[in-house]
């Protein structure tokens, strides 16, 4: 791996043999949330100034594989990309020079913005802008943003004025910010996304869609023009007015816009993304067309309202919204028949009763029996604001983010365990239910759901919690101890890192763990739940081993790579008692020869062969020493019947001396008898 | 009551027909062997005569010995008759007739013959257990040795566990 070659150059960090990205020289101010930007020198072009965006390594980079751009639009685009070493926080806090051990990231390298950011302070006012520069300065180059990403497959989904630069100076045309290095949405303020993902956590954001983004731009073009009345209030209470009102009637406050722009805002900020303007009906507005103004389309209102959190709430998805915020009064509320009734009550609606008798019997039904009042509360949010994300305790995640939203909590035991509880309440599979149309990409999820279901319920290493981070997202960074600061995407590249790793790793430490196990169960083609069962039985020390071994040899297989050195040293380390459990001594002597010989060659599938259970080798020590301890046994059975006198036995003796002596006597006899005959006849 | 024991009789035969058959060519050998040497014993009378008096002491061994197979009337019997003889010889140089009879048993060397090789008999019979015990002890200190040369061989080709059950060395993790 890069690790080495890394501690060869000191400081310096190469990507494409081009571009130097310089790990001592910081440019915060191009840092895009979790993403830290680094100065960087270009070798073929001195001069050009560029920075590195250094990308978190425990989600997935979008910005690794970008297909190429066709045109030259207003967005910061990566001159290069790609994975390099990187020095990371050691784990230990001690293991590398400062603190810190070399690991790899992936790196993003941009042309830095000639302009100052739109937004340097979220705390500062945004700059007001007119009808006119609005669609010249912000629509226009969003619309060939747009188009272009949407021509590649992708959405922006940071598209916030603190991810906007002027293209010079602080004001007039602009650039819109880089949007590959962190998950999509991650950085929105919950104002700028949609009523599906405002309410999710920020890494629980669907990647979306141009609809996302057409939204995002809906609400950039209305606060540059009217600013940002909703400032002061919380996330919750933003969806919340979303939802009372509408997008575009809660953002704009009452206050009063030209026809032509409020015809442009209400169509980007419809709540219902059928109704949402599109990129074509954006140019057909910039050449001038008039189209029907989109109406907003509310909640049906409740007779009277249900008083949660402290708000009087008259509609379901508020209420839900709510319910959300304020989880623990939800309980009380829901446990106590307050909401069944309001929903019975408030909408005249005895029809009710039916689904929600359905929810208590499905919260019974799923899941530990300890958290089925949560799971009721969490069906009952589903049920009744079934366009917010899944909620369930301190989670709030969209359906299509759930492999992002995993791996931000699953090194955390209190999130991790709430997340685990949802998956096994069937709650992801019970909002897609709720979902009044199934999409492709309900079908989708509804798939990746199926395929959780029979992973998530067993404990075993290769399965629970850390299976189903790989199953959520393939692109997903291998999270092991061992190997996370290498972002270990592809199976091919698992043996390289955990080769790399091994030296700095303390003494002892295994080639395997739990997230190797489930990334590489994820990853191999071949079904390997026999080397999962081994290594998830710690009490048979040999199969342990040899589950490991046979793992790692799963992995070769599929991706051959004989330069493995230091992890078949390990393995040699690890297999020791595993040779010293063939019976014939000859035998150890033979197998470690090879095994040896197999792992100067990084051979692993060879090692795996030669010491598998079922082989000829082990088979035939097995059946030898079965042999052998039978054939000792019966020695032993003969030696002690010696020893017992056996053939000393005084009635024996005694029998075998009369019989002796008689045969003695008649061949002396018989001896007289020739000669006495012999002699008559002479 | 005669139908009865008839009915008893008829049961009875089948065990009494198999016990029979078992002990039939047991009993009948000794009189088959009696009635082959009857007529040579009859023809040659004065030797028969000559022998049954010369072969006394084994008479004399036959009676003490109780043991089944008669070692000892064999052991001493055919020294004791290889013995004989020189009586044997004496009787047929003498043409073996009835008048020989006397003349030959009254020949000391001819009894000193019979009686030694009744007496090696003897000899024989009670030195070889000794003889037999030393041999057997060194026959079974050898083969005790062979097996347990065997025994180390196992141990040496298969490990300790080849001893007892299979007790595989499993180990804690030490890398």
């Amino acid at each position: 791996m890069g690790a080495d070659s890394m501690a060869d150059n000191g400081d310096t960090v190469m990507l494409r043999d081009r571009f130097e990205i310089k790990p001592g020289s910081r440019l915060s101010q191009f840092d895009q949330g979790a993403a830290l930007a680094y100065a960087v020198e270009d070798h073929s072009q001195a001069g050009r100034k560029l920075f590195a965006l250094i990308c978190p390594g425990t989600v997935p980079c979008r910005g690794l594989n970008l297909p190429e751009r066709r045109a030259q639009i207003p967005m910061l685009w990566p001159e290069a990309s790609g994975v390099v070493d990187w020095p990371v926080p050691s784990p230990g806090g001690g293991a590398g020079d400062g603190g810190t051990v070399w690991g790899r990231r992936p790196a993003l390298v941009y042309q830095q913005p000639t302009g100052e950011r739109m937004l340097k302070d979220p705390s500062l006012p945004l700059p007001t802008l007119t009808e006119q520069l609005i669609a010249r300065n912000i629509i226009k180059p969003a619309m060939a943003v747009l188009k272009e990403l949407g021509n590649l497959g992708v959405a922006h989904r940071a598209i916030r004025p603190s991810n906007i630069y002027y293209a010079l100076g602080s004001s007039g045309e602009i650039v819109f910010g880089e949007c590959f290095a962190v998950p999509p949405g991650c950085d929105q303020p919950a104002v700028y996304e949609t009523i599906e993902n405002g309410l999710a956590g920020r890494m629980g954001r669907a990647a979306g869609s141009q609809a996302d983004d057409l939204y995002s731009l809906g609400v950039l073009a209305l606060f540059l023009h009217m600013g940002n009345p909703l400032h002061a209030m919380s996330d919750e209470q933003v969806v919340g007015a979303k939802i009372n009102f509408g997008t575009f009637s809660a953002l704009a406050g009452g206050e009063k816009v030209s026809p032509a722009m409020a015809e442009m805002l209400r169509g980007l900020l419809s709540d219902k993304v059928s109704d949402r303007w599109t990129l074509k009906n954006l140019e057909m507005w910039m050449l001038g067309q008039y189209f029907n103004p989109v109406l907003p389309n509310l909640p049906q209102r409740a007779t009277r309202p249900i008083r949660l959190g402290g708000a009087e709430l008259m509609n379901r998805p508020a209420a839900a919204n709510a319910m959300a915020a304020h989880w623990d009064e939800a309980l009380t509320n829901v446990d106590n028949g307050t909401v069944e009734s309001w929903l019975k009550r408030g909408f005249n609606d005895d029809k009710v009763a039916e689904p929600l008798h359905l929810i208590k019997g499905l919260s019974l039904s799923y899941g530990p029996s300890t958290g089925a009042k949560h799971r009721m509360v969490s069906r009952l949010i589903q049920f009744m604001g079934p366009n917010l994300p899944i909620c369930y305790k301190s989670i709030r995640v969209n359906p299509a983010a759930m492999g992002t939203m995993l791996a931000s909590v699953i090194d955390q035991p209190p999130l991790r365990t709430e997340f685990v509880e949802m998956l096994r309440g069937r709650l992801p599979q019970g909002w897609v239910d709720h979902q009044p149309k199934l999409t492709s990409e309900l079908a989708s999820i509804r798939r990746t759901l199926d395929g959780i279901e029979k992973v998530i319920e067993r404990t075993g290493p290769g399965y629970s919690v850390e299976r189903v981070l790989y199953e959520l997202d393939p692109a997903m960074p291998c999270r092991s101890e061992l190997i996370g600061d290498y972002y270990v995407t592809s199976l091919k590249d698992l043996l390289p890192a955990i080769d790399a790793a091994l030296p700095g790793a303390d003494a002892g430490t295994l080639p395997m763990d739990r997230h190797i196990a489930a990334f590489a169960a994820t990853k191999i083609a071949r079904p390997i739940e026999r080397e999962l069962t081994l290594f998830g039985n710690p009490a048979d020390q040999n199969g342990y081993r040899m589950g490991i071994l046979r793992l790692i040899a799963a992995v070769q297989r599929q991706h051959p790579n004989a330069d493995l050195p230091r992890l078949a040293e390990a393995l040699l380390n690890l297999l020791k008692p595993v040779v010293e459990s063939f019976h014939r001594l000859q035998s150890r002597s033979d197998v470690h020869n090879k095994l040896e010989r197999f792992a100067a060659q990084s051979d692993f599938v060879a090692m795996a062969e030669l010491l598998d259970e079922d082989g000829p080798i082990r088979q035939g020590d097995i059946l030898g020493f079965e042999q052998a301890q039978s054939a000792y046994a019966e020695l032993e059975k003969e030696a002690q019947w010696l020893e017992g006198g056996g053939l000393t036995n005084p009635a024996k003796v005694q029998a075998s001396a009369r019989v002796s002596s008689a045969i003695t006597s008649a061949f002396i006899a018989s001896g007289a008898l020739a000669a006495f005959t012999i002699a008559m006849v002479l | 009551m005669a139908a009865s024991n008839a009915a008893a009789k008829a049961g009875a035969k089948p065990n009494a027909k198999a016990a029979a058959a078992s002990q039939a060519p047991k009993k009948r050998r000794p009189w088959l062997l009696i009635s082959l040497a009857m007529p040579v014993a009859l023809l040659l009378l004065p030797s028969t005569i000559v022998l049954v008096v010369a072969m006394v002491p084994t008479l004399v061994a036959r009676i003490v010995d109780p043991a089944p197979g008669r070692q000892l009337t064999v052991t001493v019997g055919s020294l004791n008759f290889a013995g004989a003889l020189w009586f044997m010889h004496d009787l047929w140089s003498a043409g073996q007739g009835f008048s020989a009879i006397m003349p030959t048993l009254s020949d000391m060397i001819g009894w000193l013959a019979s009686l030694v090789g009744a007496g090696m008999g003897w000899a024989i019979y009670s030195l070889m257990p000794i003889l037999t015990r030393s041999i057997a002890t060194t026959k079974s200190n050898l083969r005790l040795s062979r097996v347990r040369k065997s025994q180390e061989d196992l141990v040496e080709q298969w490990g300790d566990p080849v001893r007892s059950g299979h007790t595989l060395p499993g180990s804690p993790l030490d890398l």
